[in-house]
């Protein structure tokens, strides 16, 4: 049975969003009543910390029966009536759903929408910061606020989200042939924590958001006003999502797998993925743990972060770190795995070390969590100094191995220069810059000097933009034939690729220098002798936002009216090549069987 | 759409469903171990509270309504529904009374929260309370199942999700005893 194609004209939109509106109503019924309660019962505020909190898990609540699970998960299980239809066409992205394939693309949705509103944020920064004084925004504490709903939401719902949660649902299961993923119901829960995370934190200014930017620094982030309870809230929803996936991730690779697909023979993007779900195994408890303690410190009060009653604000930047620098690879592991899934395709040419690519997503996990507090460098915590620099730059090695596999097979490679080997190059190139400004970052005398300075943005934005978000732009033109069924246009693509790739180092680039001179982190004025750079790279920066657009309007044009993709376009030899464009409901007409290997090309075939 | 919960798994099937949910267990025990760290990180190993009659209580309770679970689990596997539905019964008021036993304990502590030991004493414990809340409305929801024959013996693995669930709850609570009380 193949799936229907999506439908993008026939249904209405009322019909297609039926369900999402409906969350959203009963999302906000359920806030109301649980702020209005604590309203009644404690006579506080119900926009203040604790009104916030209870309105929001009331709220969480009815958002979640509210986008179809009431139909589709409890009516059933109390035995009730129910008629509850996962829907088909375009309306199934906006409603609860049990199918991983549909989940993964409600995912890439909501990520995507998240990086549209986090990335107008940082149009309205650059615009600010055009010139030195104060223009734009009324107090630099709104402009502060700004920087950390962007920071959060980047991180948070884009970053994290959008490889791990997108492709990592719809194609794991694929790619080794299962049908499904252990708990499909879990997996259809995981996704509804995303949109209030989002919203939380988008929504925190309206309340005096939070200064603490996107780490939350207490005791900054516990004092303030109730926008800041927001920040915990939302981060918190949001890491419930990741973990959940984690789970059904790692079961299926361990439990679904095809006969033949031994662990010597997983493809290389499930590898990813299971070593960036083992982190957020262990690491999205402990920031949980730490974005409860935010909360308590806020509402009950407890006194964890307060100096006052002995608190220690410096245990929450080692909690946050333990999570927050694993996440960086979180976020660069599956992005490094879609590399070397594109490289050998596009490259026609056998993958080159199979053993040293898994061996250096393994040890790249591993090391990463053992780097933090190269974070915490000028917080005079002086003994962990060179310990931890040792560490961080331990770490090149690893990646070093990955970025030898990926060189090694692109050696004497046929290159055929498709969007998606185009972007992967560039992202090469790109986090190979991030990469190396690291070092100035894990080496302690000059950290000192780059902490909290343009630099250290621009070396972020290199990973994160560079390297993470270029390859989910890649990923998105590889498997775009095959969750679409569509092929996307391809001169756009390459136009708006290399768009993308220009305006990104114009922009980030010369963050580098702005920061070697003495431009700060998190500030809206500036002296004006910083002002030539900042006009330059708020031009560029505005620019690479027409960039973003011109992919999303190449994919949703051709999503509607691009030519129809056959099963395997590109010649992949990945489990998810050898079934329709888009699958059929279970994935595989019959069970896949697996004799060799995925990446030979030229030589014995798969 | 809805998963049918009376057929039959496979042993592939429950291995699965036993290794996945042993996955959730381990986050869930990960986020307690860090309170419980964090606990002796901030404080050291010395305590103001005496070990008293309300935790011990609780334990019991806890452990009380594990022991029906499991009763239940067993019937069920049995294929005696009947009997199941009364051991699950017993469970499931258990669970409750642990539910608000655990309550009584946070409104009666009289600690000051702002306090070091106070803050990990209430944040674990509400964490803790909320797990006893899931775990006390899922054995209340298989209960209902089991008393409209929606269970099978050769499909018990929903109960036994259940039933391992609230083992997980009764053995934090006695971590969270060592760690406030004994060490």
């Amino acid at each position: 049975m193949a799936v229907e194609p999506v439908r993008f004209a026939r249904a209405s939109f009322f019909d297609t969003t039926a369900y999402l509106l409906r969350a959203f109503f009963w999302g906000g019924i359920g806030f109301l009543l649980g702020s209005g309660l604590v309203a009644l019962a404690f006579g506080q505020s119900p926009y203040g910390d604790l009104g916030l909190t209870v309105g929001y898990l009331f709220g969480l609540v009815g958002w979640i029966l509210g986008g179809g699970a009431l139909e589709a998960w409890v009516k059933p299980w109390f035995g009730l009536p129910s008629d509850y239809d996962e829907g088909t066409g375009i309306a199934r992205y906006f409603r609860f759903n049990t199918d991983h394939k549909v989940i993964g693309i409600q995912y890439l949705w909501a990520s995507a929408f998240a990086f549209a509103l986090a990335g107008g944020m940082a149009m309205l920064m650059r615009a600010e910061l055009i010139s030195p004084a104060l223009d734009f925004f009324s107090s630099p504490q709104t402009y502060n606020s700004l920087v950390a709903v962007h920071g959060s939401l980047m991180i948070f719902a884009v970053a994290v989200v959008a490889i791990v949660g997108g492709f990592g649902n719809y194609f794991v299961p694929l790619m080794v042939g299962g049908d499904d993923m252990p708990f499909p119901y879990v997996n259809g829960l995981s996704w509804w924590f995303v949109i209030p995370g989002v919203l939380a934190l988008a929504l925190s200014p309206i309340l005096g958001g939070s200064e603490a930017g996107w780490t939350g620094y207490a005791p900054l982030s516990i004092q303030g006003p109730s926008g800041g309870v927001l920040y915990f809230l939302g981060a918190y929803t949001l890491g419930i999502s990741s973990l959940l996936t984690a789970v059904n991730v790692i079961g299926t690779v361990l439990f679904k797998r095809a006969p033949g697909l031994t662990l010597s023979r997983l493809p290389l993007f499930v590898w990813g993925m299971v070593a960036t779900s083992f982190l957020n195994l262990l690491w999205v408890p402990v920031i949980g743990t730490a974005m409860l303690m935010g909360i308590f410190d806020r509402v009950v009060p407890t006194g964890f972060f307060r100096p006052e009653v002995g608190g220690i604000p410096l245990v929450w930047q080692d909690l946050f770190w333990l999570f927050g620098h694993p996440e960086v690879y979180i976020i660069i592991l599956t992005a490094w795995a879609i590399w070397l899934e594109v490289l050998p395709v596009f490259g026609r040419r056998s993958l080159a070390g199979y053993g040293w690519a898994v061996g250096g997503f393994l040890g790249v996990a591993f090391l990463s969590s053992v780097v933090w507090t190269h974070h915490m460098f000028t917080t005079g915590l002086s003994d962990r100094l060179i310990p931890f620099m040792s560490t961080t730059e331990l770490i090149s090695i690893p990646t070093g191995f990955v970025f030898m596999v990926a060189l090694a097979t692109l050696w004497r490679a046929r290159i055929r220069l498709a969007a998606p080997m185009l972007l992967v190059l560039m992202s090469m190139v790109n986090f190979l810059m991030g990469g190396t400004t690291g070092i100035f970052l894990a080496d302690v005398p000059s950290d000192l000097m780059l902490q909290d300075t343009y630099f250290v943005v621009a070396h972020f934005h290199y990973t994160i933009i560079g390297g993470m978000v270029f390859t989910w732009l890649a990923g998105l033109y590889y498997w775009f034939p095959k969750f679409a069924g569509k092929m996307y246009d391809e001169s756009l693509a390459k136009l708006a690729a290399w768009w993308v790739f220009i305006a990104f180092n114009l922009t980030f680039f010369p963050m580098h220098i702005a920061g070697i001179e003495g431009m700060n982190r998190r500030i809206a004025e500036y002296l004006p002798y910083l002002e030539g750079i900042n006009t330059w790279i708020s031009v560029w920066a505005f620019l690479l936002g027409v960039g973003f657009f011109l992919h999303l309007v190449n994919l949703v044009y051709s999503w509607i009216w691009g030519e129809k993709a056959p099963a395997n376009p590109w010649g992949g030899k990945t489990l998810e090549w050898q079934t329709s464009s888009p699958p059929p409901h279970h994935n595989f007409e019959a069970t896949p069987v697996v004799r060799g290997s995925f990446y030979r090309y030229g030589e014995e075939e798969a | 759409m809805h998963q049918d919960v009376s057929a039959a798994l496979s042993e592939r099937e429950i291995r699965m469903y036993r290794g996945s949910f042993a996955l959730i267990i381990f986050a869930e025990a990960v986020a307690f171990v860090t309170v419980f760290a964090s606990r002796f990180l901030y404080t050291g190993t010395d305590t103001p509270l005496e070990l008293g009659a309300l935790s011990l209580a609780i334990a019991v309770v806890l452990w009380a309504g594990w022991f029906f679970a499991r009763g239940g689990l067993a019937a069920l596997r049995r294929g005696e529904l009947g009997r199941s539905a009364v051991a699950q019964g017993w469970g499931v008021l258990l669970a409750w009374v642990a539910v608000l036993l655990l309550i009584v304990d946070l409104r009666t502590l009289g600690l000051p929260p702002g306090g070091l030991f106070a803050s990990h004493y209430y944040l674990a414990e509400a964490m803790h309370l909320l797990h006893a809340l899931a775990g006390a409305l899922a054995l209340t929801a298989l209960w209902s199942k089991t008393h409209r024959n929606g269970l099978a013996a050769n499909n018990a693995w929903v109960l036994e999700a259940g039933v391992l669930f609230w083992g997980f709850v009764a053995w934090v609570w006695i971590a969270f005893l060592l760690v406030f009380f004994v060490i």
